[in-house]
């Protein structure tokens, strides 16, 4: 099934392209790169064609699975573009998450994806590094054809300056990260779309809010003790729960359950609002806002699992997502 | 249980299974093995039992000794070994699990495409705590600007990661390869194009211990 999807979608990425797509073995290219210095350019200019889009695809794959359907779903002539959104954020993401530990490298990671948007926005950028990378390639082709907000792209970098260990003190403190990285994310698919409409910012702002807690709810069992959870203080404060068992997640315990249950009706809370908003926005918008049957699937099947992270249902992958995101793009609602 | 770890076991405790049990339905009035010195009140005595006089008893040892118990019992644990698992392995053709976090040899690694990723942006070389890294850039024919120059002196690095975790497009990784001695000092100077190939011969390997399925924040 999977394999099914990824060909479709390869072929409905590049089919509107000339361009060739370059799959090289690795050791073919060693040897043009020590050899001959003309031959390297010829094999990077070639490359820069589709890899980057390709390469953007296969990182957001590995690394945000459920956007990258989403994304999929899109009009062709946003797709791209989208994918290079993602693949940034999923690499900003990553500079702060995953097995770091050092918090002042994860500073100095996020400083070069600081730079880099500013190095995209510069015209003369052909000098700097942003073309031999392709996600930030991407991105400036992206900045280049469209009217992006740099704001925007800037926040999913600031927001994310805040320290893995520290604890968010309040659900509104929560809200106020998730709407820095999730719905900024959004806005800027909005942007890229070209759609300039009140109703859909403010869909916007409530579903990467649902989104964004949902998905930290759910990084809880899988980053374990690399970060704090996201169960903000005054929840835990509230129901007498210590992080430690939030992270330990026995099944049964009551406080963990009420916890979570606070944390997860905050998100439903929002995704209902941003659902209300359905009929009001621009029906060209609605596919950008596909990741609410995600999210929306995501906190159904948490509530199924009595509000327990680890739950088989809930740490896996969702299989019947792809077909049901389809059925939901073939109405075009969210 | 398997066969090996039941012939292993009754050959351990034949004795207590088999010799005790037997001895009892012998001699059903056997007396308990006297302790060797008095022992004051409140304190065990945990050496050596003095043997028994019984005739049974007696019967029992001379019966062991004749028919060379402790030899044949030496013999069926001897025999359960063969069967059992060898706790070692045979090293340089098998090797050990490694844990995916494992840090040893460096390599650079490329994009599928065949695009080397390091873009001489230079945080491995801030960050490295035994400055073994030395970097040098500069601007190519097609303007793509990358490293000339990409040198690791493995005989200062210090193996702590640092590079890898500083390194924001996953060039600079520490592989699954701990096999890497020299014979002598200047082997160990690793220069870009040894990393790169280092990259090229290990990168399944390194792909797959990058894994992960979803954003963490």
């Amino acid at each position: 099934m999977r394999r099914l999807v990824r060909n479709w979608n390869c072929r409905l990425l590049f089919n509107a392209k000339s361009g060739q797509e370059v799959v090289r073995h690795a050791g073919i290219h060693q040897e043009a790169n020590i050899n001959a210095d003309p031959k390297e350019k010829k094999v990077v200019e070639v490359d820069k064609n589709g890899y980057g889009a390709k390469h953007c695809m296969s990182l957001v794959e590995k690394y945000d699975y459920e956007n990258y359907l989403c994304t999929l779903l899109l009009p062709r002539e946003l797709r791209r573009a989208a994918f290079a959104l993602r693949a940034f954020n999923v690499e900003v993401s990553r500079s702060v998450s995953g097995h770091q530990i050092e918090p002042q490298i994860a500073k100095m990671r996020l400083k070069f994806w600081h730079d880099s948007i500013d190095k995209c926005f510069e015209q003369d950028s052909q000098r700097s590094y942003v073309e031999d990378q392709p996600v930030l390639r991407e991105l400036k082709h992206t900045v280049g054809s469209r009217k992006l907000n740099k704001v925007y792209l800037r926040r999913l970098v600031t927001a994310r300056e805040r320290p893995p260990s520290h604890a968010f003190e309040s659900i509104r403190e929560l809200e106020e990260y998730t709407e820095q990285t999730f719905s900024s994310l959004l806005l800027l698919l909005l942007e890229v779309g070209g759609v300039r409409d009140l109703n859909a910012d403010h869909a916007a702002s409530h579903l990467g809010k649902a989104q964004g807690i949902a998905t930290l709810l759910r990084s809880i069992p899988l980053a374990g003790r690399q970060q704090a959870p996201c169960i903000p203080l005054e929840v835990l404060v509230l129901h007498g729960v210590s992080q430690e068992r939030i992270i330990r997640s026995k099944s049964g315990d009551k406080g963990v359950e009420d916890c979570i249950f606070d944390v997860a009706s905050a998100a439903n809370t929002h995704l209902k609002l941003a659902r209300q908003l359905h009929d009001k926005v621009p029906p060209q918008v609605r596919k950008i806002f596909l990741s609410a049957v995600a999210t929306d699937a995501y906190l159904e099947r948490l509530r199924r699992a009595n509000f327990l992270l680890t739950h088989k249902s809930c740490v896996g992958r969702d299989t019947l997502l792809p077909a049901r995101l389809f059925w939901k793009s073939l109405f075009n609602r969210f | 249980m398997s066969l090996s770890m039941r012939i292993f076991t009754a050959s351990r405790n034949g004795q207590r299974m088999f010799g005790s049990h037997g001895a009892r339905l012998l001699a059903a009035q056997r007396a308990e093995p006297k302790d060797i010195v008095e022992v004051p009140k409140g304190y065990v005595y945990v050496n050596n039992k003095e043997l028994s006089m019984e005739f049974a008893d007696i019967t029992d040892r001379a019966a062991s000794t004749m028919f060379f118990g402790e030899l044949f019992r030496g013999f069926a644990v001897t025999l359960a070994h063969i069967f059992k698992e060898p706790a070692t392995i045979n090293y340089p053709f098998e090797k050990g699990p490694l844990s995916p976090r494992f840090r040893g040899e460096h390599a650079l690694r490329r994009y599928p495409s065949g695009e080397e990723r390091c873009i001489a942006c230079k945080l491995c070389e801030a960050i490295c705590p035994a400055q073994a890294i030395t970097i040098e850039a500069e601007e190519r024919a097609d303007g793509s600007r990358r490293t000339t120059r990409y040198d690791i002196d493995m005989t200062k690095c210090i193996y702590c990661g640092f590079c890898q975790e500083a390194c924001p497009v996953d060039a600079i990784v520490e592989g699954p390869n701990f096999e890497f001695s020299t014979e002598t000092h200047e082997e160990l100077l690793y220069n870009k194009e040894k990393l790169l190939c280092n990259g090229d011969k290990w990168e399944s390997e390194i792909a797959s211990n990058l894994q992960a399925d979803h954003l963490y924040r």
